[in-house]
């Protein structure tokens, strides 16, 4: 899977934690850094086959980075990759749900705004992989709303 | 072998300096404002004559988008008694944007709030920048973040600022993730060379490094490689007075055996290879992340300034209670500086102390700094700013949670026995099987069976 963050974000210490994470719970992930733009990832996904992207936003201005970012992945013939994205992706206190709604509606499957465990990142990508290797993912899953991280 | 020495001095910097002044367009620089600038200030303004008073001096940060601002700051700072005035510039001059960083700093003198994270200096210019300093008697410092620093630095030192924080490492692993680290190496070649050219031959322009990095997990072998690297490329292009420095690294023992083992290589280095350079030591206050209870961060800023005492750095680096919020209030910043202040004065003239553990920390250290040194000196590179260059990208120097995508990030460290970081995967940094060995050792039983990602963040907030 292909990790990193978006827009102009340079906060690297969790992203690099993830990785490491991630390559402990058995994940292969693939780390594009900071500062990357939706094509970069939708490159990145071409490059290297991954089934799932992990787009992290750590200084609560993500929203401008990652808008139509479903959309893009579609055109670019990548519905079927599942898309999560989390970190801090709103500044201010506007409620868990409301960033959640916001952030799906951009196309994203799981949506963890600030988490306080990235447990239940890990739980639910082994969940939604190994759902996905049975039935295919996509659009069915655009709309179940957050994900079991967002408070 | 890519021996440092004069022969790598730059050659044609009046060329190059030149150029960039035309460029830049203003009336008031021109390529001999800054040596005659510097040759009539007071020598109290320099920062190597205030290094001849014993420390820890006392170095705040800060930096305010208006001029008014920053001068109402320094005479703060000047009131509370800090030896160091800081000049901090903000992150759009640091990369170079100076058209955005103009332009923010009109709309926050339009709407009458900080839109930067501070003094834009280049937009400001030499007069302005002069006459935050007017009447001042005490050295001003600058601190940024810049991985080309070269019209930076002329301004600066034409401005009366003769401290100047940086290096072709420290100012671009950390900073930046794709600015290439070979031009940094070479920019900051200039403004080597530039600080050994135009300061005054009784005061010398300081050149300091950035010890801390990321200030995340950063094993102490990585940070003093880089302060030795970067003593190393400014002693070659002429510069006599160096800051090496460091972070508080959560370990007490690890503080004190970094500052002896630090200058300890540096005084071998230099007379190895044959520069005659003022070595001095800074110490910067616990640069992780902060405890948000401001009662907490106080107890933290107090115990720091008591380390730097006790590790007899020269300087220490204060940070303020806000820092876990955001930029620092003028009262805060100057209130620190008292603290940290009355602290010192507890210290008076304090020795070094030690103990097994320490010499421990110390012996393992110094080992591993020689490994490391010893691969980058065998390099077969041309030159010895080559050899630090493929350092980087071979992973040889490896800087935890650096966000520059040439470095290797396949170093993990984590935090042992007496929360001291210990090196966990050396990825490709060449410490032998022996200091490995040791590393394992020190690190001692595994606390809980936790993974390891969950341990980092752990170690990570350890002071928060």
């Amino acid at each position: 899977m292909v990790l990193g963050l978006v827009g102009n974000d340079i906060h690297v210490v969790a992203n690099r934690v993830l990785e490491i994470g991630m390559a402990e719970h058995g994940f292969r992930p693939y780390n594009l850094g900071t500062n990357n733009t939706v094509d970069d990832f939708a490159d990145a996904v071409l490059e290297t086959g991954a089934r799932a992207v992990l787009v992290a936003s750590v200084n609560g201005e993500g929203q401008k980075s990652c808008a139509g970012f479903g959309a893009r992945f579609a055109a670019a013939g990548l519905a079927d990759v599942l898309r999560y994205v989390g970190g801090n992706l709103a500044l201010g206190d506007r409620p868990a749900a409301e960033v959640t709604r916001l952030y799906t509606g951009f196309g994203f499957h799981r949506v963890f705004h600030r988490p306080a465990s990235l447990h239940p990142v890990f739980e639910a990508l082994r969940a939604d992989l190994a759902r996905s290797a049975l039935e295919g993912i996509g659009p069915a899953l655009v709309g179940r709303g957050g994900g079991g991280g967002a408070r | 072998m890519a021996a440092p020495g004069d022969h790598a001095r730059v050659g044609d910097l009046a060329a190059d300096r030149h150029r960039l002044i035309e460029r830049y367009g203003a009336p008031d620089l021109t390529p001999s404002t800054a040596a005659d600038h510097l040759a009539a200030l007071p020598r109290a303004r320099f920062a190597s004559v205030a290094y001849r008073r014993p420390g820890p001096l006392v170095q705040p940060r800060g930096g305010f988008p208006s001029a008014a601002k920053q001068r109402a700051l320094t005479l703060a700072f000047d009131a509370a008694g800090a030896d160091f005035i800081p000049l901090t510039v903000d992150s759009h001059t640091r990369h170079n944007d100076h058209d955005t960083a103009a332009r923010l700093l009109a709309a926050s003198l339009a709407e009458g709030r900080d839109l930067l994270n501070g003094y834009p200096l280049v937009a400001h210019g030499v007069t302005t920048t002069r006459g935050l300093f007017e009447g001042i008697e005490r050295p001003v410092s600058l601190r940024h973040g810049t991985p080309d620093a070269r019209l930076l630095a002329e301004l600066a030192l034409a401005s009366g600022i003769t401290e100047i924080e940086g290096g072709g490492l420290s100012y671009s692993l950390p900073y930046s993730r794709a600015f290439p680290v070979e031009r940094a190496l070479v920019h900051w070649q200039y403004v080597d060379r530039l600080c050994a050219e135009v300061g005054p031959a009784d005061a010398p322009v300081q050149r300091e490094s950035f010890g801390p990095l990321t200030a995340t997990l950063v094993p102490p072998v990585i940070t003093v490689v880089v302060q030795l690297c970067e003593l190393l490329l400014a002693a070659e292009q002429g510069v006599t007075a160096f800051t090496v420095s460091y972070g508080q690294t959560g370990s007490f023992e690890q503080d004190l055996a970094i500052a002896t083992v630090l200058r300890a290589h540096a005084a071998d280095l230099l007379a190895r290879f044959g520069f005659a350079v003022d070595v001095r030591l800074a110490y910067h206050q616990w640069m992780g992340a902060f405890p948000a209870e401001p009662s907490l961060a106080w107890q933290l800023i107090a115990v720091s300034a008591a380390i730097s005492g006790l590790v007899g750095a020269d300087k220490v680096v204060v940070k303020t209670p806000d820092e876990a919020v955001g930029i620092p209030s003028i009262e805060n910043n100057a209130a620190s500086v008292r603290a940290v202040r009355y602290v010192l004065d507890m210290f008076p003239a304090c020795r070094p102390l030690s103990n097994e553990v320490v010499e421990c920390e110390r012996d393992l250290l110094d080992r591993e700094v020689t490994e490391v040194l010893t691969r980058i000196l065998d390099h077969p590179a041309p030159s010895f700013l080559s050899a630090v260059h493929h350092a980087v990208l071979d992973g040889v120097i490896d800087v935890p949670f650096a966000p520059h995508e040439q470095n290797a990030a396949a170093l993990i460290a984590v935090r042992g026995t007496g929360r001291r970081i210990r090196v966990l995967e050396p990825g490709s940094v060449p410490l032998s099987t022996e200091s490995m060995r040791r590393e394992r050792e020190l690190r001692g039983p595994k606390s809980e069976d936790g993974p390891l990602w969950e341990g980092l963040l752990r170690d990570i907030r350890v002071l928060t």
